[in-house]
């Protein structure tokens, strides 16, 4: 999608927060290199094109933009934030950018002015995969999201 | 617990009266165990969080994995928008 909107001057960066659920495999961050360490990982393993920002040791970015654990932001020119959503799902924040987008070409032509709406949006979330996800940061990150593991 | 903002010294300060409703104990951010009786809550009160849709966006140094450099944010939108995502590996 960045690659798409690229030509339209459309910056899409990762910004590394701490780790939402830590596990043996990934710990949660207790140096600026730990956290460098994930983000090598998760660049190769989700072959991330973006730039991938780190922000610091203490979340000061994180926390100031409402430290959930996937949000999306879409920020205009001069730094007026244009959407904000709890979680990222792809065909919400495409629909969110062509809107922004058209909405700055015709502004003028047309005599537009922005005003803010709110409304609920919907995302995919398969439990299994979560779970897979879970597994790859360690046990713990497991039984801590699911609860422990029942012995039979 | 509402607490002013903890911006680092090389970012711009959000105006004034505009306050994080997130607790800024730096022990507690990088937590080991999740808790989602802990994080829940944040998830919930999002939408009331106070930076939303037409207000100014914050911007602090972040640290470039590719090459280490430090960016400001507000170089990401000077041109024209930007899309940022948070995230983790896990």
């Amino acid at each position: 999608m960045a690659r798409r909107y690229a030509n339209r001057a459309v910056r899409s960066v990762f910004v590394y927060t701490r780790e939402a659920h830590p596990g043996e495999s990934y710990r949660h961050h207790t140096s600026m290199d730990d956290k460098r360490h994930h983000a090598r990982a998760f660049k190769e393993h989700c072959r991330v094109e973006r730039p991938i920002l780190l922000d610091d040791l203490a979340g000061t970015a994180h926390r100031a933009y409402g430290m959930l654990p996937n949000m999306t932001w879409i920020i205009g020119r001069g730094g007026v934030i244009h959407y904000k959503a709890a979680w990222t799902d792809r065909a919400d924040i495409e629909a969110a950018l062509n809107a922004t987008l058209d909405g700055l070409e015709r502004r003028v032509a047309e005599q537009l002015a922005p005003f803010h709406s709110e409304r609920l949006a919907w995302r995919v979330r398969d439990m299994e995969a979560f779970r897979r996800e879970l597994e790859r940061a360690g046990a713990q990150a497991v039984s801590d999201f699911f609860g422990p593991r029942r012995e039979d | 617990m509402r607490a002013i903002s903890t911006a680092s010294a090389s970012s711009e300060t959000m105006d004034a009266g505009d306050e994080a409703e997130i607790p800024v104990k730096g022990e507690e951010y990088n937590y080991a165990v999740f808790d989602l009786g802990r994080e829940e809550p944040k998830i919930q009160a999002f939408g009331e969080f106070s930076l939303r849709p037409g207000g100014r966006a914050p911007s602090f140094a972040l640290e470039d994995l590719g090459g280490g450099a430090l960016v400001e944010m507000k170089e990401l939108w000077a041109a024209g928008p930007a899309i940022l995502e948070f995230g983790s590996f896990t």
